[in-house]
């Protein structure tokens, strides 16, 4: 509760988090209230192609005359699903691997950290993009390079959590009380070592969802004509600058839907570090 | 006995540096093998006939088993044979040796943009910290680094391209070059300008850059500042500072002459961090401003499915981001004697 006051009385995090709300209010309702809820689709309308903004419009249509508006709206449930799904991948993977490699220690430990100091020595979106190619473009294959390229940093998190824990008094006991190894890590020491995990996971949506948008970008992620937000930046700068608005507010709408997962991050961050708040008292 | 030391550390971290590029090439050719479609089939193209697609087959090995087929590519790479694009039908390697110095270049340039504006706002927000400087400092700062810089680059084109007049792509202008031809030595275009004394193409070759250059600066900027921000911080409580005031030297002073020093050396970790950042940024700048570097090469190699020279580019980024980074450690352990190499 007192964490929950601290992140309140910090305005900008609590513009990110009314932001959020907003956002997956829309996520959720946004067929139900779009004026054209079938131009998510491969609808056409010739007549109308690139409208700029106006009354019937408000973000102008696109080259297939499409209401550009309704799209974005349309394409905020593909852009945090993308965020979920990576997150949940990436951190089970991470955590599965980190935790028993601290857990187990010496060989096992070293094996798995050189993989995963590995990973971590090559750029992240250069990975991403080198297996998403690989898998081939779509929107499926593009999460699963994310998480492949993301777990590594989760890894790292829960190996150091994990080595601390397990040298405690309390695993000590469990273990004299003649508990089996596989049982005190998922009962005993995992529990105690997630919080570090949640934090992070939070804080990583943002970067997720940039990251799949520019995957979007360059054509590796969703494909036509799904209302992917990176996707409709890519298909709107064919008609740049002349119909600007064409990329502009699929571009804004990754804009700002990051920018809110990030000021509330930075906040969480700040509040739980115990370290950051003295210094910002 | 120190440079001995230092010596064995390189040897290190270039056997691990192998060791990555193995596990990259382990990650990536197993994927490409679970994935159905027929290469071969790919590689001759739709209208191939089916002896032609046997024909390319048995070429490029793959009628051999998987793991036998991984070893000779292997084999391969260790001769520097990094296969032959499938787009343009030269060797991958002269391709991205051709396209590797408009990147280097370019995020070179980058960089250096990023520390010489990210350190000074940096100290700006630390030394007012909790003013409306320093709010405003952090919402920049998390700006930058939520703005696609896809998005970015296209909104500077409208404002500046437009308004400005500056260029929206390519290195230099193809006239400007005409008239005064440049001779190439080092392949960055603002280097040879100026060593060879063509004002015409350098002053031409500024105006391409600079746009590009801030977009893909951005994100890493943010983080120097950050950076710069939080370790000064850090440094401006201990007690030297504190004597430093104590004998009555003007604040500017300790603040820029003894305490930014000590900030700096973790600022400088960044730079290591960042340019993993701009090498996978030079992917989605490169395409937005026509820069014909390594990253628009290989996004123009995804959209023709041109494995080789992906494989290619993705191996040779992670070998300059390995250096990179090996470069930042062993100048931090020289700048610091206290920083230990392990």
């Amino acid at each position: 509760m007192r964490t929950l006051r601290r992140l309140a009385r910090n305005r900008l995090t609590l513009l990110g988090f009314l932001g959020l709300l907003a956002l997956i209010a829309i996520a959720i309702t946004a067929p139900a209230w779009v004026p054209f809820p079938d131009h998510g689709g491969p609808a056409r309308d010739v007549a109308n192609r690139l409208q700029p903004p106006g009354p019937v419009h408000r973000f102008g249509t696109d080259d297939f005359g499409r209401d550009i508006f309704s799209r974005v709206c349309l394409g905020a449930v593909i852009s945090l699903r993308t965020g979920v799904i990576v997150v949940l991948l990436a951190s089970t993977l991470g955590v599965t691997l980190g935790a028993a490699a601290g857990f187990a220690g010496g060989l096992v430990d070293e094996v798995i950290m050189r993989i995963t100091d590995a990973f971590l020595a090559i750029p992240s979106l250069v990975l991403a993009l080198a297996i998403s190619t690989a898998l081939g473009a779509s929107l499926t294959n593009a999460l699963l390079a994310i998480s492949l390229v993301w777990w590594p940093w989760y890894a790292r998190l829960i190996r150091a959590q994990v080595m601390a824990i397990k040298e405690q008094e309390f695993v000590e006991s469990a273990r004299s009380l003649g508990m089996g190894p596989f049982l005190i890590l998922t009962r005993h020491i995992l529990p105690n070592a997630l919080a570090p995990i949640l934090v992070q996971a939070s804080m990583d949506f943002g970067y997720v969802i940039l990251t799949a948008a520019s995957l979007g970008f360059l054509g590796l992620g969703a494909q036509p004509p799904t209302p992917e937000w990176g996707l409709m930046v890519s298909v709107g700068r064919k008609f740049f600058p002349r119909w600007w608005w064409v990329a502009t507010f699929p571009g804004l709408a990754i804009f700002l839907a990051v920018l809110c997962f990030n000021l509330v991050g930075d906040g969480l961050r700040e509040v739980l570090d115990p370290r950051l708040r003295k210094q910002d008292a | 006995m120190r440079g001995e030391f230092v010596f064995i550390y390189v040897l290190r971290r270039i056997a691990f540096l192998v060791l990555v590029l193995f596990i990259v090439t382990a990650i990536t050719f197993s994927l490409a093998y679970l994935v159905p479609g027929d290469p071969a089939r790919l590689v001759a193209g739709d209208k191939a006939s089916q002896e032609q697609v046997a024909r390319v087959r048995l070429e490029l090995g793959l009628d051999r088993p998987v793991p036998v087929q991984y070893y000779l590519y292997l084999g391969r790479l260790l001769r520097g044979d990094l296969g032959r694009s499938l787009h343009s039908n030269r060797p991958v390697l002269e391709d991205v040796r051709d396209f590797f110095s408009a990147t280097f270049e370019l995020t070179t340039l980058a960089m250096l943009l990023a520390l010489a504006i990210g350190v000074p706002l940096g100290v700006i927000s630390a030394v007012r910290r909790g003013s409306a400087v320093d709010h405003a400092s952090r919402l920049f700062s998390l700006s930058g680094v939520s703005i696609p810089v896809f998005w970015l680059g296209l909104l500077l084109q409208l404002a500046f391209g437009m308004t400005l007049g500056l260029p929206i792509g390519g290195r230099v202008g193809s006239r400007v070059l005409m008239d005064a031809p440049l001779i190439t030595r080092t392949g960055l275009y603002l280097v040879d300008s100026l060593l060879s004394g063509n004002w015409p193409v350098l002053a031409s070759a500024c105006q391409h850059i600079l746009l590009p250059a801030v977009t893909l600066a951005l994100p890493t900027l943010v983080l120097v500042t950050r950076m710069a921000r939080s370790s000064l911080l850090e440094v401006l409580v201990q007690d030297y500072v504190r004597t430093h005031r104590a004998c009555g030297l003007p604040e500017r002073v300790v603040v820029y002459k003894y305490a930014l020093k000590n900030a700096m050396l973790a600022t400088l970790t960044i730079v290591g961090l960042g340019y993993g950042y701009m090498l996978g940024g030079s992917f989605l700048v490169e395409t937005v401003f026509a820069w014909p570097g390594l990253g628009r090469y290989a996004v123009s190699s995804i959209i023709n499915s041109d494995y080789p020279a992906i494989m290619g580019v993705t191996l040779l980024i992670t070998v300059v981001y390995g250096l990179v980074n090996l470069a930042v450690d062993l100048s931090y352990a020289w700048i610091d004697p206290r920083v230990k190499l392990r």
